[in-house]
């Protein structure tokens, strides 16, 4: 029961120790750099990982080039130089496109890096649109003269309104533009860049804007002293109330045309001077529509209508005010292997941003977009590897009249475990690992097997054999023994009995001349066999001498059997050849016990 | 004759007692010069061995008499007493190069004793241009015309601080802070800025240098994980041709513990030594006699 016991927790424990062994297979290494890498004095070189400086080294270049391009580009817009600007225009895309991922491959969000960045993003729309606007303006100027030598009126109005509309958008973005230098050169120069080209640029867009203004003017005077500009097939009058709105507002635009056929009149009405509406008016003239200011920037804005009989309205416009926003974020939900971020778009006034394009922006760098539904609100899956991750939703969209907005940041580990499943359950787990257990389970078992059946063989063939050759225990020297007595039918023999000591006692006579070791050896086996039988005692073959003697202290044969094994031992340990007179006391000694034990067993029997 | 077995025993015997020696003439305290781990100072203290050697200073009235040396005291452990301090001042005064490398801000009772306006600022100097993947593995670069130290290379500091005062020879580049938060990344409130590193100021006829890492000189750095400029900066220091001092009273490189501790207060006493070489006379004389009692 108790060697059942022994195995058992030996068996425990092995396997215990295996899949200990096994859980590390695929790192075998006992010592790394890494393990004690990190001191609060410093951390050990041998330990990092060298990394690449070209960025770093790449960004203050990168952040002066920025500064320098829009002198350029400004310069060539104010000559009118529009393929060269186009050309500057494409290299300060391709350097903003650069400053932005290096902004993220540096973890630099948050930083002056970043404002600067950002500021340089803004000057990028600012200065697309200008490039925009003056080619446009260009083209009226082309337009303007061709029209003027065909002296069409109706082409020209709507020439100068265009123009109009033009110049407001100018003035707009040189405001935004200014708007940009303080913060911009402060910024630049505590990286200490040189911003004297960028400042050039704001003289040079300065006289952009003086430039269109006055060729407007000249235009619209023009406009009015020209011959026949007044049409003879009546008036349209426009007006819009509000004048000015945000997001959502619905504006009336409204007026009353008067002319030959008032009746049932088509009326197209242009804001900034794109086609926005084709109009009848009833029967009186009169027409209205309605506009809601969504999809356009905050600012300025032009309006004009047409008859279908080519008379113009005046020119007026409306002012887009920017609509402060609300973006919340709820605490993000895993589902299925993902994280669901949802919240809410809102004005400051709990009114809902419908069909609203937002991000969900994780760790600053991975953007997700998300629309609002009906009732403002979001959801966005997002799939996070292990680490600590930061999860913000963010809107910025300068086309609308709503102003950027940030939820708060969640901050998010995600543990191995949590994704050790795979969003379809399965097992993510590393193949390779997996194999190296069942490699090393199944050798173990198969180990296993073949040990205990070999066992249970050797176990099979050792009952079946003589005492001296199951007697391996003692010496390696044992099993050669029964061969040296020359006695083949002895190797079969049953276990000896007390009967057997004449038997061993010849064998001893035979072979004390010429092997006396191995015949000392047959008698302390004899002896030992049968007082295992006697005392009933277990695994009899592991006995040593001293063992035998131990347990025979309590009983009669005691004295002589102590008195065996003392020369037994000198003859078997020594290494000496004994002298004529020991070899007979041993014999002597091994007769007496076995008179004694053969006593005992009377005695008892 | 003794057996094989006793040859066998006695060489495990001797190898034995050669790991153990080994094992306790070492240690694994940061800086000091018996640490041959990464952390310690030992690659660079066989550098000045293999470069014309080296000085420990054990008392520092034995910097007194020199006047044309440079004297290391690499991170100072504080506790300058006001006679050790007029010692420093009458070294660098009378000439010589004091070189102190500190990122603990310990050595600043000593600058403002010998009068110096140069101080170390501790704190988690960081930056982005760094060669590991480790954000306070700064790259500092020369910010001096000064021709010693004009044709360095980069240096790469290890966790480094900073100091203030002073003409600076070495800073960081713009694109550095001072991460409060330690999360590795600039944040809005950790402005970027350029930090110096290695600062130098001349008192009487001496130099004064402060270095705010004193990881320049450890193994892990020695030995293949420095920036390029990492070996001209110590050649300037020490490979003038004039004595160079190590201060083991105040520098951690001096530090020691167990066995090793043991031996350099008997090697700085002088009591001490006689009596040591008095008991090993000593117990070689009666391992004589009882031999000599024996054979009779």
């Amino acid at each position: 029961m108790k060697r059942i016991r022994s195995l058992a927790a030996v068996a425990v424990l092995s396997i215990v120790i295996l899949f200990l062994i096994a859980s590390h297979a695929g790192t075998p290494v006992l010592y790394n750099p890494e393990s004690d890498a990190v001191t609060p004095y410093h951390t050990n070189p041998a330990a990092l990982e060298k990394v690449s400086g070209d960025n770093a080294e790449r960004l203050l270049p990168i952040m002066s080039d920025l500064l320098n391009t829009p002198g350029t580009l400004v310069l060539n817009l104010k000559y009118n130089d529009l393929d060269l600007a186009s050309k500057d225009l494409a290299k300060y895309r391709e350097l903003t496109r650069s400053i932005d991922n290096l902004v993220i491959n540096l973890d630099m969000s948050g930083t002056e890096v970043e404002q600067f960045q950002k500021m340089n993003q803004k000057n990028l729309q600012i200065l697309s649109e200008l490039f925009n606007e003056t080619s446009r303006f260009e083209e009226l100027r082309t337009l303007e003269i061709r029209y003027k030598d065909e002296n069409d009126p109706a082409i020209l109005t709507s020439i100068t309104y265009e123009g109009q509309s033009l110049r407001n958008r100018v003035r707009q973005l040189y405001n935004e533009y200014q708007l940009q230098e303080e913060p911009l050169v402060e910024v630049s120069s505590d990286f200490e860049l040189n911003t004297t080209h960028y400042e050039e640029s704001q003289t040079d867009f300065a006289e952009i804007v003086r430039t269109v203004e006055q060729v407007q003017t000249q235009r619209t005077n023009e406009l009015q002293s020209l011959p026949g500009s007044a049409s003879n097939h009546g008036t349209l009058g426009i007006s819009v109330t509000p004048s000015e709105g945000i997001y959502n507002t619905v504006l009336m635009i409204s007026g009353l045309y008067s002319g030959a056929d008032t009746g049932h009149t088509q009326v197209e009405i242009f804001i900034d001077s794109e086609k926005e509406a084709e109009i009848i008016t009833d029967l009186n003239g009169y027409y209205q529509y309605s506009y809601t200011l969504r999809d356009m920037p905050e600012g300025l804005h032009t309006l004009f209508a047409v008859a279908e009989t080519s008379v113009y309205s005046d020119i007026t416009g409306f002012n887009v005010k920017p609509l402060d926003t609300k973006l919340t974020l709820l605490p993000p939900e895993r589902s299925g292997g993902k994280y669901i971020c949802s919240g809410s778009f809102t004005g400051v006034s709990g009114e809902p941003l419908t069909n609203t394009a937002l991000q969900v922006v994780t760790d600053k760098k991975i953007r997700i977009n998300a629309v609002t539904d009906g009732k403002g609100n979001y959801s966005a899956p997002v799939a996070l590897t292990p680490g600590i991750h930061t999860i913000q939703a963010v809107f910025q969209n300068r086309l609308l009249p709503l102003s950027p907005a940030e939820s708060e940041i969640y901050t998010i580990n995600v543990t191995r475990s949590t994704e050790l499943l795979t969003p379809d359950g399965s097992s993510d787990t590393d193949p390779v690992t997996l194999l190296i257990v069942v490699v090393i389970i199944g050798a173990s078992v198969a180990a296993s097997v073949f040990y205990l059946r070999r066992r249970k063989g050797l176990q099979d063939r050792r009952t079946t054999r003589i005492p001296e050759t199951r007697d391996t225990s003692d010496t390696g020297r044992d099993s050669s023994a029964p061969a040296a007595a020359g006695d083949e039918e002895s190797r079969d023999a049953p276990l000896p009995a007390f009967e057997d000591q004449e038997n061993a006692l010849d064998i001893f006579e035979h072979l004390k001349t010429h092997d006396f070791m191995a015949a000392a050896h047959g008698l302390f086996v004899t002896l030992r066999n049968n007082i295992s039988v006697r005392l009933s005692l277990e695994h009899s073959e592991s006995l040593t001498p001293r063992e035998l003697c131990t347990k025979s202290r309590d009983f009669s044969f005691y004295s002589n059997l102590k008195r065996f094994i003392r020369r037994y031992e000198i003859v078997r340990y020594s290494g000496t050849l004994p002298s004529a007179d020991d070899r007979d006391e041993l014999g002597s000694a091994f007769s007496a016990t076995s008179g004694d034990l053969e006593d005992e067993h009377e005695k008892s029997g | 004759m003794k057996s094989p077995v006793s040859w066998i025993t006695g060489s495990l015997m001797f190898l034995v007692i050669i790991l153990l020696a080994f094992h306790l003439s070492a240690t694994n305290l940061e800086y000091s010069r018996y640490n041959p781990s990464w952390n310690g100072t030992s690659a660079f203290f066989s550098y000045l061995d293999e470069t014309g050697g080296y000085t420990e200073i054990r008392d520092i009235r034995d910097i007194v008499p020199y006047n044309n040396s440079v004297l290391l005291i690499i991170a100072p452990n504080g506790g300058f007493s006001s006679d050790e301090i007029q010692n420093y001042r009458r070294y660098i005064e009378q000439g010589n190069t004091l070189v102190i490398a500190d990122d603990k801000g310990k050595s600043n009772s000593l600058l403002e004793g010998i009068g110096s306006t140069i101080r170390v600022i501790p704190g988690n100097l960081t930056s982005i241009e760094r060669v590991y993947d480790d954000s306070t593995s700064v790259l500092a670069f020369p910010a001096t015309d000064d021709p010693h130290f004009s044709d360095n290379g980069q240096i790469l500091l290890n966790k480094p601080a900073y100091t203030a005062g002073g003409v600076p020879l070495f800073t960081t580049s713009l694109l550095s802070w001072i991460d409060r938060n330690g999360n590795g990344r600039p944040d809005p409130h950790e402005e970027l800025g350029r930090y110096p590193v290695l600062t130098t100021e001349r008192k009487g006829k001496g130099t004064l240098y402060v270095l705010s890492d004193p990881a320049v000189f450890i193994n892990g750095m020695w030995q293949g994980g420095s920036g390029p400029g990492n070996a001209d900066l110590i050649t300037d220091f020490t490979g003038s041709g004039r004595p160079v001092l190590v201060d083991q009273v105040h520098g951690e490189t001096g530090s020691a513990d167990g066995f090793i501790h043991l031996i350099n207060f008997i090697k700085d006493s002088i009591l001490l030594r006689l009596a040591g070489v008095l008991l090993v006379a000593g117990c070689a004389g009666c391992i004589f006699i009882i031999k000599r009692k024996m054979v009779d």
